[in-house]
């Protein structure tokens, strides 16, 4: 195999692709605007990591004493949601068809004997109504348990010191036991303000950073990436037809290429256009989005390169076997859904069933997903990734053997 | 009536071809059926598995955090020493660990501080999220348990202390008390979530992926204008007896007819294969099918005039087609963005075209439910045709 021939023809379409304008644009700028979309979108808001997101909470407080409102006041001391308060007679009820309807998340009714049956010791029910569409609700639901269950301490504590008092030194006069409630609640206050037993959260890998970047492109810089690697790489496909259906492959037998040279000089030059791609969107979104890249930078060229080499060896694969350009794009439009819907660029693996994941393990995009998982997420070095860039290796060699196979100059 | 032969023309040669079917029906309905696989199947979610490490003193709190969590068919717990549990959690094998301390019931008992450790895999943001946000729960209703229970001790200690026996006779009836009174707190929050029995996760793709590829079918089908001058049968058009404005409405017409049999066919197949229901008015959800082919044939048919040539129509009107899918919740539930990215999502036809087949399926409305998505999408397509024939007519096709 003659390496100056092959990199004739490859620098050749290189030089050729880059100067298309449409394809710079597909290239590179739409990557960034669906980079940009989807990370503010996932993001929360589209500030920085570090900020967090508060989500609003309609409620309809019916409730015809003072206990209603002295909930809302302890929701919002809490500083974790903001209140949006729906008045009038039927608020409940325009409160559940809001969130029926779709126009609210979740919202909060308070009944209107509340703050009776609480005087009366007797249970009491909240109604949280919730779309089950979102997923606010469920920070939205945490934040009024919290302050639900501060409530119930507080109200069981009264009623417990009451009863023991009764059931070991009888029932306590009306002044033992205003002071007994006082003493226990200001006691469980405290322990609320300063809990004996805490949670403390670690995530493992990575160590934090001093700029925390933002989650939302933390995810969906690499994804998107690999996604528009993918499209276009195998987009290319078509014009390895056309190069066929307009004879200048043909003109090329009158030339001394060989065959394989000449599959090697496509696989390459994809190979080119898809590295160049790739790490201008690193670059980019480490520079613009704050995304950082894990502390290997080698690891992250190797996945890189395994990935775009699986991907090349696709693209030929597909020029190789399609008869017209229309269908060469159908059918990499076809593969490159859904390999990034079932390879988790969409969406994490992890949320998804068994089957699923497994299907998703027979594709590359899994295995690149997973590699910039490990890179960007957990940390790893190079041989964290070992596998993964076998696996996308086994996949490049794979299609160029059934590329030079199925490839014909007509 | 010569514009009804071009637009004969336009649907015979489009409807023959392979690829156009592809994109017509393979694509949406395949898309749909992988999210169906991701988030719909039987299957379900696949179980957040994570690891507990506890001591052997104390291990009753552990257990019952453990079988609180068991209760529940979406968990999966092991037991493991931390060490395994750090490897297995770094490696991304669980999700996550929770590691219980030495001194939790003692903690309990005493208030003596105690911390409980959970260790998330930092590239699970739900598994690893649900479980620490179910362990922070169980620990909330400890401390509350606790607060209340050592509160009693602490201030009928203070008001007279304890003697032996009392302290004695405390302890059992606070074992009683407590547990009769966290069955029934004072307050409980009942949770009430909207149509979650009958929310089919095809049916809420379907409508999406049905806008996106009708989109791309008809930005396809408005590139013929661009094809017919690159091939030259422009020219043979202009000799026959017709008028430009006969070309631009056989063009459009064959188009719309196309949006039309795609999103009907569409909806049909999603009724036979996803088990979908549009809803209980055929009618109204015939209406907002055709308006949305209208929306869509004249969205696309403003590209192509706009375009130079075929290809920049497709490779413009692909990049405007996805963003506006991605902003308007043809590929993803737009409702789990921020409000302000939702506000943006209002201005793309996408957005009304999907609110309204939703609204079909989810809230079974008639035609007066759907009246503001239908009066949009057709001031939208005015607006479009409006520019097309404008820009169309201004310039050699």
């Amino acid at each position: 195999m003659h390496v100056r021939r092959i990199y004739s023809i490859a620098a050749l379409n290189v030089r050729v692709l880059l100067s298309d304008r449409t394809a710079l644009l597909w290239l590179l700028a739409m990557p960034i605007v669906f980079t940009f979309v989807s990370g503010v979108a996932f993001s929360g808001g589209g500030g920085g990591g570090d900020a967090p997101v508060r989500y609003a909470l309609t409620v309809a407080n019916m409730d015809e004493g003072s206990r209603g409102g002295e909930l809302l006041d302890a929701i919002l001391r809490s500083d974790e949601i903001d209140l949006l308060m729906l008045e009038g007679p039927a608020a409940d009820e325009e409160a559940q068809l809001l969130v029926e309807d779709g126009d609210r998340s979740a919202a909060l009714v308070i009944p209107r004997d509340y703050s009776e049956r609480l005087a009366a010791r007797e249970s009491v029910t909240l109604t949280f109504h919730r779309n089950p569409e979102r997923m606010n609700p469920l920070v939205t639901r945490r934040a009024v348990e919290r302050v639900v269950t501060k409530l119930n301490a507080d109200e069981l504590a009264g009623r417990a010191v009451v009863s023991a008092h009764e059931a070991i030194r009888g029932a306590p006069s009306a002044e033992e036991e205003l002071e007994l409630t006082r003493a226990i609640r200001a006691f469980v206050s405290a322990e609320f303000a300063g809990p004996s037993t805490t949670v403390a959260v670690e995530r493992l890998g990575r160590p934090a950073q001093s700029e925390a970047p933002d989650m939302g492109f933390q995810h969906s810089s690499p994804a998107m990436a690999l996604m528009f690697v993918l499209l276009n790489g195998l987009m290319l496909s078509s014009m390895l037809v056309t190069e066929k259906r307009e004879k200048t492959l043909a003109r090329l037998l009158i030339a001394p290429v060989r065959r394989s040279e000449i599959v090697a000089a496509n696989l390459a030059w994809r190979f080119i256009v898809g590295t160049l791609q790739l790490w201008f969107l690193i670059g980019f979104g480490a520079l613009v989005f704050r995304v950082d890249w894990g502390d290997s930078m080698l690891a992250l060229a190797l996945v890189g390169a395994a990935y775009v080499a699986a991907v090349a060896g696709l693209s030929v694969l597909i020029g190789s076997l399609s008869g017209n350009p229309r269908r060469a794009e159908t059918l990499s439009l076809v593969l490159s859904l859904a390999m990034c819907a079932l390879g988790g660029l969409w969406w994490p693996l992890e949320i998804t069933p068994e089957a699923y994941q497994t299907v998703g393990h027979l594709i590359p995009t899994g295995w690149a997903m997973d590699a910039m998982n490990n890179l960007l997420s957990r940390g790893y070095a190079l041989s964290g990734v070992i596998p993964q860039v076998l696996v996308l290796l086994g996949f490049a060699l794979g299609f160029s053997i059934a590329a030079v196979a199925a490839f014909r100059y007509e | 009536m010569r514009a009804l032969y071009i637009a004969l023309k336009d649907l015979k040669m489009r409807l023959r071809d392979r690829n156009t079917l592809v994109m017509m029906l393979l694509l949406p309905v395949g898309m749909t059926a992988i999210i169906g696989f991701a988030f719909g199947g039987e299957s379900g979610i696949s179980t957040v598995e994570f690891l507990l490490v506890a001591p052997e003193e104390g291990g009753f709190l552990a257990e019952a955090a453990a079988g609180l969590l068991s209760h529940h068919e979406l968990f999966d717990v092991e037991r493991a020493t931390e060490e395994e549990a750090r490897r297995a959690v770094a490696a991304g094998e669980k999700s996550a660990a929770v590691v219980i301390p030495e001194g939790l019931l003692d903690s309990v008992l005493t208030g003596a501080p105690a911390e409980v450790r959970v260790l998330l895999d930092p590239a699970s943001n739900i598994k690893a999220g649900i479980v620490q946000s179910m362990i922070e729960q169980f620990i909330s209703y400890l401390s509350a348990g606790s607060a209340v229970g050592r509160g009693v001790f602490e201030t009928l200690d203070r008001a007279e202390p304890l003697g032996d026996s009392e302290h004695l006779a405390l302890w059992g009836w606070m074992f009683m008390w407590m547990r009769d009174a966290w069955t029934e707190p004072p307050v409980s929050l009942d949770t009430s979530t909207t149509d979650t029995d009958d929310l089919n996760v095809h049916a809420y793709f379907a409508p999406g992926f049905a806008v996106l590829f009708l989109l791309f079918t008809m930005l396809a089908s408005a590139k013929t204008i661009h094809e017919e001058r690159e091939s030259g049968t422009y020219e043979r058009l202009m000799a026959a007896p017709l008028s430009k404005t006969s070309i631009i409405a056989g063009k459009m017409t064959g188009s719309y007819v196309l949006a039309a049999i795609q999103i009907l066919t569409l909806i049909a197949l999603g009724g036979l294969l996803f088990g979908i229901k549009w809803g209980s008015h055929p009618g109204a959800t015939i209406i907002m099918a055709l308006v949305t082919a209208a929306g869509a044939t004249s969205l696309a048919m403003l590209i192509a005039a706009a375009a130079r040539t075929g290809r920049q129509t497709d490779s413009v009107g692909t990049a405007i087609i996805l963003v506006m899918s991605l902003m308007g919740g043809s590929m993803w539930p737009i409702e789990q963005a921020p409000e302000a990215f939702q506000r943006f999502g209002r201005f793309t036809f996408n957005y009304w075209a999907h609110s309204g087949f939703k609204k079909l399926v989810f809230d079974d409305a008639g035609l007066a439910g759907i009246t503001q998505e239908i009066s949009i999408i057709c001031a939208m397509s005015a607006v479009f045709v409006v520019v097309a024939v404008l820009l169309l007519s201004r310039r050699r096709i």
